[in-house]
């Protein structure tokens, strides 16, 4: 206060000196001096307090959004590439779906093929078997036939020599067997 | 008491007949024999021995002729002289047995061989080959 009030002092009397020519033009220099001098003074708190905590507080601002600025083309980029992934994973699933099924397709003709074959295989076995039990079937039939043949033969055999062979027939028979 | 083995009775009764021994004496000690050893079921096994022996060693063989029919004494005497020559003895017993079931023929059965020319046994072979 005391350099304001020296400063005034010292002021008014350059102010007389100078009122002479100012005072012409209207203009109240003890008044002007005073606003300028406040004016500064305020200028200088402002400089002090407030300017060099906005401008840091701006400076501050304008970081965080050079950052979120950064950070929001890191994460475009980020999205960019986890959508090429993604594409690409999408297109190995669809090419292992299309293999899957191709398998699978490959395997269910495979399976009814082998299907196909195992049962034309069972029935010519079917139709082997029967052919051959209706073989043994034959044969037996065939002996049984054969057997009952030759019993009837035998038996029609033995009657006809106990009919024909007398004793001296029989006795000619003995003698050609024990000559050989 | 030691026991004669029957092969070893057997060998010595044909060594005693063939020696000329009686046929009654030679049977008697047999008998005895298997009658001290309790061996008396084996007496028809040993006669079998015995005529095997003899008939082997050519001294007699026991021939057995079964027939359909009896046999006339002339076709006994060819038999017996055909098995005299076959079995080279020098003597033929003949038995005689008659068996019409045989149809025709003959079987003559020697203690080592059987001739069969029966019939019935070429009709069995036949039966056998048909079925």
């Amino acid at each position: 206060m005391l350099t304001v009030q020296l400063f005034i002092g010292a002021s008014e009397e350059t102010s007389k000196e100078a009122a002479g020519g100012l005072s012409a033009l209207g203009l109240d220099v003890k008044l002007f001096l005073f606003q300028f001098i406040t004016f500064v003074i305020v200028l200088l708190i402002l400089k002090k307090f407030v300017f060099t905590k906005l401008v840091a507080t701006l400076e501050h601002r304008r970081e965080t959004l050079e950052k979120s600025l950064d950070q929001a083309k890191e994460t475009q980029q980020a999205l960019k590439s986890a959508e090429a992934e993604a594409a690409k994973l999408l297109s190995s699933a669809r090419s292992q779906a299309d293999g899957l099924l191709s398998d699978a397709s490959k395997q269910a003709q495979e399976l009814m093929s082998e299907a196909e074959k195992k049962g034309s295989e069972k029935a010519e076995r079917i139709v082997a078997e029967a052919k051959e039990q209706l073989s043994h079937e034959r044969d037996a039939l065939r002996h049984e036939l054969r057997a009952e043949l030759a019993e009837l033969v035998i038996v029609a055999t033995e009657k006809v020599i106990n009919e024909k062979l007398d004793s001296n027939k029989d006795e000619t028979l003995i003698k050609e067997a024990i000559k050989v | 008491m030691r026991r004669v083995s029957r092969r070893n009775l057997a060998q010595y009764a044909a060594q005693a007949l063939q020696e000329g021994a009686p046929t009654k004496e030679v049977a008697a000690s047999i008998v005895a024999e298997l009658v001290a050893s309790k061996r008396l079921l084996e007496a028809e096994l040993l006669v079998r021995d015995v005529a095997e022996i003899l008939e082997t060693n050519g001294k007699l063989a026991s021939i057995t002729i079964e027939s359909a029919r009896p046999l006339s004494q002339q076709l006994q005497d060819e038999i017996t002289a055909s098995m005299k020559q076959s079995l080279a003895v020098q003597e033929v017993e003949v038995e005689l047995v008659t068996n019409p079931a045989l149809l025709g023929g003959a079987i003559i059965t020697s203690a080592t061989t059987q001739r069969d020319i029966s019939i019935q046994s070429r009709l069995r072979q036949l039966k056998t080959a048909l079925k």
